[in-house]
């Protein structure tokens, strides 16, 4: 395994020094990190009000379970994007899908997108997403596809089958292989710089 | 399932595709198998990156203040409420195989004192008895002294019985008051978590400045949780009582009294609905007051 990047190692201590109860810690856990989180969760909610619950309840829960963060199972930032994402996936489930039709087609409004204040980082952030957003587009445009439906749109490998009216066992061996390159072509992209 | 077999089932982890059984038995697998943590990390790692891809919002300042204040309660609740303590059913357990131990003893010693003292036994032990006056007088005092074992013996067990019966309610009561521990504590964290939460900060007045309270109150359903710390014990025939105050208008909470240490903890339904509300506690007379009448000894408004 290459070394942790610094900027990981940094992530790494702040969710140490919340496990121990640090307040600061945290808050530059949230500074850092709620615009992506809330991006994310809206994204996956498409209602603010929703999303902006659930990033409250994801703060909680990072405050209470940042003992349980492993590095050796992976970035601090993907800890975090795991949880809001398993949050949002769970109340994404909760909710009937035809009010969920509703919310929709109500919450198209366009949102206020990270502005000067949260500057500090995104030079850094702006490279991998850069980075990112390469490397996915490497990948052909049906590996992509599944990746998409099934992080960002938290659909179910038979949801996408169904809706993609394609067969299971092809959706499967497409997410396998997207998620392979993926990892990949980020590795060849960041390097060592950002892992 | 073979290693080949996870290797496969790395990816769909990863993409949050597996259903719960599959997934149960991928993670045993990953205890052992370094080569599959190593890949399902590197593929965690990877899929999350897509989080990048989507534009970033910057959640409003209110947020931010409420996300403080709430884990400020949680922080605040975990000193006082020690999960340790709350959750330690050993004490319990204990408690009950030291009273199985006991039951166990008693048990054993009746049996003793049945084989000794069986009138059966005493009979059949003087075969050589007939029915005459020597047997009449013989049995007569035979029958007296069962008797009077039989009547000390019953005392001995009344008296086991009964200590059994306190040592069950004791541990009755023991569990019970864990149980109500782990229901508050359960209570308040669902509170915590409740989107409709407020948190207010308290801090200490003219009669107590050393003293401070953390408050969190669910608009939708008026539920409040409420720890203080510094406040002086309460004089006889007197209480703290909290307030809700509503448009300058305070509303009355319940009463409660501080521990030895000045600490207090208080659960209570309050008015909901109440949109930006300030809490305050007064000392009051015990049974507490429709309108605040003592010194105000905590006050703070919701974030």
């Amino acid at each position: 395994m290459t070394a942790r990047p610094e900027q990981d190692e940094f992530d790494a201590e702040l969710l140490r020094a919340v496990a121990r109860g640090d307040e600061s810690a945290f808050a530059q856990v949230y500074d850092r990190y709620s615009p992506i989180l809330l991006g994310l969760l809206l994204r996956i909610l498409r209602s603010r009000p929703e999303a902006e619950d659930v990033l409250q309840e994801v703060c909680l829960q990072v405050w209470q379970q940042a003992r349980s963060f492993d590095p050796a199972r992976g970035r601090a930032f993907t800890w975090l994007v795991t949880l809001a994402r398993s949050r949002a996936i769970d109340r994404l489930r909760a909710v009937d899908s035809r009010e969920r039709a509703a919310l929709r087609s109500a919450e198209d409004a366009p949102v206020e997108v990270a502005g000067a204040e949260w500057a500090d980082d995104a030079a850094i952030r702006g490279e991998r997403a850069q980075a990112v957003r390469g490397a996915l587009a490497e990948l052909p445009e049906e590996q992509q596809q599944v990746l998409v439906l099934a992080y960002l749109e938290g659909m179910s490998q038979s949801e996408i089958a169904a809706a993609k009216n394609q067969p299971l066992g092809t959706v499967k061996t497409r997410t396998r292989s997207g998620l392979k390159k993926l990892s990949e072509a980020l590795r060849t992209k960041l390097g060592q710089q950002v892992a | 399932m073979r290693h080949e077999d996870y290797k496969q089932l790395l990816a769909l982890e990863a993409a949050g595709g597996l259903d719960k059984d599959e997934r149960a038995s991928l993670e045993e697998h990953l205890h052992s198998c370094e080569e599959c943590r190593s890949e399902f990390r590197e593929m965690s790692d990877a899929i999350a990156s897509l989080a990048y891809t989507v534009a970033p919002v910057v959640p409003p300042a209110h947020l931010r203040a409420n996300v403080l204040a709430r884990i400020r309660a949680a922080a605040a609740l975990e000193i006082l409420v020690d999960p340790s303590e709350a959750l330690d059913t050993s004490r319990a357990a204990g408690s009950k195989s030291d009273g199985a131990r006991r039951s166990a003893t008693a048990d054993v010693d009746t049996r003793g004192l049945l084989g000794r003292l069986s009138l059966w036994q005493l009979l059949k032990g003087r075969p050589s008895l007939g029915l005459g006056a020597a047997f009449a007088t013989t049995a007569l005092v035979l029958l007296g002294i069962t008797s009077l074992a039989l009547l000390s013996r019953n005392q001995t067990l009344s008296t086991e019985v009964a200590r059994l019966y306190g040592q069950l309610r004791e541990t009755q009561s023991e569990l019970s008051g864990q149980r109500e521990q782990l229901a508050s504590a359960r209570d308040v964290n669902d509170l915590l978590a409740s989107p409709g939460a407020r948190f207010a900060e308290l801090s200490g007045k003219k009669p107590a400045p050393q003293a401070h309270a953390m408050l969190a109150y669910d608009r939708s359903t008026g539920r409040a949780v409420m720890m203080a710390t510094g406040l002086p014990p309460a004089p006889a025939g007197h209480a703290y009582q909290l307030w809700l105050i509503a448009d300058n208008k305070p509303l009355p909470g319940g009463t409660f009294k501080a521990d030895a240490e000045g600490r207090a903890r208080m659960s209570d339904h309050l008015p909901s609905g109440v949109g930006n509300p300030t809490f305050a506690v007064t000392l009051e007379r015990e049974g507490g007051e429709v309108a605040p009448k003592g010194d105000m000894y905590l006050l703070g408004s919701a974030s």
